[in-house]
């Protein structure tokens, strides 16, 4: 009895005790090792532990950095902003069009198969599809749509189209979670009222499914964020962020690597925490 | 506090009466239970995994494009005693793990040691434990550098293979080599490789003609030392030091060289994984690029004619080794620089040379007897296969016709050796003969061709002013319009 | 408005067929001759499956039965991501059922528990690294499947975070109001309730740490996950429609899987 007292009182911290050991040897301090890295001298292939701000100056000030921050979240951004586009339309239709719950659940499902197929053998398709050769130019130019062959597959489209097809699951999923929620009691009164169509979705819909709408876009940002090999070989050698890390990192240039590292953390939080505050998430869980 | 009547009563009903509440309830149990099992699947196979070891164990880091699951099966088949537990990762992680951590393996694969080298992490090998090592049996560079590279280049080269001037002492056992320098498909670039002969330049990377079906490989040193190789030997530029290793005001000159060639959109795609290059170039999207030398083969694999080009400026050459680690177990030290040696046996050199890949030790009976006197000759010393290419390629494509009357210019680009050479993999007697007028060649020729025309090295070097090249590689690709 | 949503279901049949594009010529490719990767079609055939191997073969030329590499690398892959699933799932209910109430420094730990998702992979990997070698830990199993965890957990988190019922905690503080157990709450109130919350986050983990690359590349010990061997591969070999067959043949077992998993869960009762 005085240990159910007990455990009541402190589950919430006890709650949280699992997640934060994890996370402080997987993630905090790694961290800590590697943040005082970014500091050092360098000087190939030493690594001289005397303090230095050079690696985080130097970037800071270089010509490329610009381009390379703009073209990272750029796209991720524009990503972010296709996949809602397309997302959010099918997350409305499955949760509010389709009748049967088991249609929706097969629907949802047969989404994640492809996902299952790993990255490098479902992109490789698409040289049949958006090359010069494919099925794309193919279509094109036996119905004398066009001339010569597009060159669809080294450019930003081609990119959008492929991380389209790989995260937009990423951006229905929450969204739909969300739109599931809504009671439809809300949906009929509005419409009771007789409400403009328009305004009961934007005001009930739109507004209600926000949070999920929110985690979509932390989703996609975060993912694209991270994947660094699609932008620099199918979209013509854009150079992103992810990439640079990557290839000093591969090139033992551990310093340089670090900092950009912190940079881009950096950046990304403070992405996180405007989607977070814009988007409402603690205040519909906090609030109460 | 005591627990009334009233809140026992509560506690012991469901406080949720609903039809469907078993469901939910049986619900829940059916996931449990699934839980249950997947967990106990888990623990189970975690608890079987560290398989008893009473064998001596060795921990290989790297790949297995150097040593693959088939030789370690055969090293132990044959070394009843010892135990190989090897780590695959992906070759360009491979350096980062081993230098982060030194103490996590025995022996590792590598294509660019120079980091372990200055750091001083390797353990040094005798000559005399790698008896396959020697004078007139190994490609002559590993013993006599200066005989081939500018001094400079000579003493880095040394530097990273022997510890001690007098070649006493090795810092890890070459595996496999070549020379290496671009890759075309001969139905768009209007050239041919017939063995000892140049055929093309460097140049044509920037050819107009091919905008937008050039790829390079996404890193900065190979790409710059490529390119003052062109700039040295065509005297554009001249070079205090090895082409391999410039200051930075050289990278930079030479980055400048090639910010116009970035800008106009010439060079539109940049590989890292083998197979994206191979399946770019092999479904023609891409028609010239700085890759490895089996990018061709595999393309002729798909039917598509592709060469490995003799660059006039000539090739780079480069090797990859074992190593063992200074800091890995010294009680499996024998053990493992048996396993770095086994590689120079015949076992891995069979699956090196299916993409003709040079053993750094070639001139063994063993090998030469195995591959007979046809493929050695062919694969050596760049002599003509005996049958000439339009038969070849009915023994190699019976069911393609349509390759059977193409310009010899193209049907050399399909010959696939994998096919014509297979008694050395299948172990059936090698053909007789003698060199046909109109067999095929090897690309890039003999060795003593490639010995005269190669400038440089490649792997497992890396430049001193690695960040200077790396960040420049990064401002050109980021030069190139959107 | 009968058009509308008729529109709307076609734009849904299309955007499936979009996402099953790539995955249907995955399929048809694994059945070509050659060793092309890409179209036309030149011939049929089933090598690919299950012709048997001659002998020092790349793996990207051994067929699919024969390449007992795959099979491991797919038991791998199915160990690790079913344990990183569990772990997720139980984890993300914990931290998110935690955050609810007015805990002190809820922010910053909500922000803590954040960072695993955001710190780029490459430099997760490397400062493990460094940890277990100055800390002369051995790599095992498990340290794949905490680093899987660490970057999965934030997914999790934030995925139930949007989605909890804002009527949660009153049910959970009627119910205890009226003497229910802290237990007996959670088990009759909280988890109905948050039960879908619970399974998308563990769905979310297995995905996620299916297709996981980079960090485990740096934890793993011995044979890989499969996503791991196929990358592996193809750093150096080419790529055959034997990979193709490897994708088509993942995807039945995936079809088939999730066709009970979604047969099971919609025979329990709808939430609305």
């Amino acid at each position: 009895m005085n240990l159910q007292e007990i455990l009541a009182k402190y589950s919430k911290y006890l709650l949280l005790v699992p997640g934060l050991i994890i996370s402080l040897f997987v993630v905090i301090i790694p961290l800590a090792i590697l943040i005082p890295i970014s500091f050092y001298k360098y000087r190939f292939p030493y690594l001289i532990p005397e303090f230095t701000l050079d690696n985080y100056i130097k970037y800071l000030l270089s010509e490329r950095t610009g381009t390379i921050l703009l073209n990272t979240f750029g796209l991720s951004t524009l990503t972010c902003l296709v996949c809602f586009a397309v997302g959010y339309p099918f997350a409305y239709t499955l949760a509010f069009k389709i009748k049967s719950p088991k249609v929706r659940t097969y629907i949802t499902s047969l989404l994640m198969v492809p996902f299952l197929i790993d990255w490098s053998i479902r992109t490789v398709a698409w040289i049949s599809i958006l090359g010069e050769r494919g099925l794309v130019n193919y279509f094109l130019i036996t119905t004398g749509l066009s001339s010569t062959p597009q060159k669809l597959l080294f450019s930003p489209i081609a990119l959008i189209i492929i991380w389209l097809q790989t995260y937009t699951l990423f951006m229905i999923f929450p969204i739909y979670l969300a739109m599931q929620r809504i009671y439809p009691d809300y949906i009929w009164s509005a419409q009771l009222l007789r409400a403009p169509p328009h305004r009961v979705h934007y005001e009930i819909i739109f507004k209600l499914s926000k949070p999920g709408i929110v985690t979509g876009f932390i989703f996609v940002f975060v993912s694209t964020l991270g994947d660094f090999v699609t932008p620099s070989l199918w979209a013509g050698g854009i150079q992103t962020l992810g990439l640079s890390i990557a290839s000093y990192a591969g090139n033992y240039l551990w310093p340089q690597a670090a900092a950009m590292s912190s940079i881009m953390l950096i950046i990304t939080l403070a992405a996180l925490i405007i989607l977070i505050k814009v988007g409402g998430i603690k205040k519909l869980v906090y609030e109460r | 506090m005591e627990e009334s009547e009233e809140g026992e009563k509560y506690e012991k009903e469901p406080l949720i009466k609903d039809k469907k509440g078993l469901t939910r309830r049986q619900y829940l149990a059916i996931a449990g239970g699934a839980i249950a099992a997947a967990a106990a699947g888990v623990a189970a196979y975690y608890l079987t995994q560290p398989a008893p070891k009473p064998k001596k164990t060795i921990r290989y880091l790297g790949h297995p494009f150097w040593l693959p699951e088939d030789g370690i099966a055969e090293f132990e088949r044959t070394r009843p005693n010892v135990k190989v537990e090897a780590t695959y990762v992906d070759f360009y992680l491979v350096g980062e793990r081993q230098l982060a951590d030194p103490s996590s393996w025995d022996i590792g694969g590598s294509g660019r040691s120079r980091p372990l080298v200055t750091h001083k992490l390797l353990k040094e090998i005798p000559r005399e434990m790698a008896p396959r090592w020697q004078e007139g049996r190994a490609i002559d560079y590993f013993l006599h550098a200066d005989k081939y590279f500018p001094y400079e280049m000579a003493k880095r080269f040394d530097e990273l293979l022997w510890a001690d001037k007098e070649r006493t002492k090795l810092l890890g056992v070459p595996n496999m080599c070549g020379w290496e320098s671009q890759n075309y498909l001969p139905e768009y670039l209007p050239y041919e490789e017939k063995g000892d002969q140049v055929s093309m330049s460097f140049e044509e990377l920037w050819n107009p003609d091919w905008k937008g079906h050039v790829a390079l490989i996404d890193e900065g040193f190979d790409n710059f030392s490529r390119f003052a190789n062109y700039l040295d030997y065509h005297q554009q530029m001249t070079f205090s030091g090895p082409i391999s290793n410039l200051t930075p005001e050289e990278v930079k000159a030479v980055a400048e060289f090639m910010r116009p060639i970035f800008e106009s959109g010439q060079i539109k795609s940049f590989w890292s994984k083998y197979g994206d290059i191979v399946a770019m170039m092999s479904s023609k999207e891409i028609w010239l690029s700085v890759s490895w030398v089996p990018v061709s083969l595999d393309c002729r694999k798909a039917g598509v004619p592709a060469y490995h080009a003799t660059i006039v400026e000539g090739p780079c050459f480069w090797y990859n080794l074992s190593m063992l680690s200074k800091q890995g177990n010294p009680d499996v030290y024998n053990e493992a620089v048996d396993l770095a040696h086994f590689h120079l046996e015949l076992t891995i050199q069979k699956l090196y040379a299916k993409q003709l890949y040079t053993s750094c030790a070639p001139y063994w009976d063993d090998l030469k007897e195995a591959m007979g006197k046809e493929f050695f000759d062919w694969f050596h010393d760049g002599k003509a296969t005996y049958k000439p290419i339009d038969e070849i390629m009915k023994e190699i494509w019976p069911d393609k016709p349509e390759f059977w009357n193409l310009p010899e210019r193209l049907q050399n680009g399909l010959f696939l050796p994998e096919i014509y050479f297979k008694h050395f993999w299948t172990g059936e007697p090698p053909r007789t003969g003698e060199p046909h007028p109109r067999g095929n060649k090897r690309d890039l020729g003999s060795i003593a061709f490639k010995h005269q025309i190669t400038r440089w090295f490649l792997s497992p070097d890396l430049p001193d002013y690695n960040d200077v090249y790396v960040s420049k590689w990064e401002e050109l690709k980021a030069s190139i319009p959107v | 408005m009968k058009i509308l949503d008729n529109l709307l279901k076609i734009f849904v049949i299309v955007f499936i067929a979009f996402i099953y594009l790539p995955a249907f010529l995955v399929i048809l490719l694994s059945f070509e001759k050659s060793s092309s990767i890409a179209l036309p079609i030149t011939g049929f055939t089933l090598d690919w499956y299950i012709k048997k191997p001659v002998g020092y073969e790349t793996p990207a030329f051994i067929s699919l039965y024969y390449d007992h590499r795959f099979w491991d690398a797919l038991r791998n892959s199915v160990y690790v991501s079913f344990a990183t699933a569990l772990l997720t799932g139980l984890l993300v209910t914990a931290c998110a059922l935690a955050l609810r109430h007015r805990v002190r420094g809820r922010d910053v730990l909500f922000y803590v528990l954040l960072l695993g998702f955001i710190v780029p992979g490459v430099m997760m990997g490397l400062g493990n690294t460094f940890l277990y070698s100055m800390l002369g830990l051995e790599k095992t199993f498990w340290s794949v499947v905490l680093i899987n965890v660490a970057y999965i957990v934030p997914f999790g988190l934030i995925l139930m975070m949007a989605r909890f019922d804002p009527d949660l905690m009153e049910y959970e503080q009627a119910a205890s109001a009226l003497k229910a157990g802290p237990l007996n709450v959670f088990r009759t109130i909280t988890l109905p309730l948050i039960r879908w919350e619970v399974i998308s986050a563990t769905i979310f983990g297995f995905l996620l740490s299916w297709g996981e690359l980079i960090r485990t590349q740096f934890m793993l010990k011995g044979t890989g996950t499969l996503s791991v061997f196929i990358y592996t591969q193809l750093s150096v070999y080419p790529l055959t429609p034997k990979w193709y067959a490897a994708g088509t043949l993942i995807s039945v077992i995936a079809f088939i899987g999730l066709a009970i998993f979604a047969f099971i869960l919609s025979r329990g009762p709808r939430s609305r």
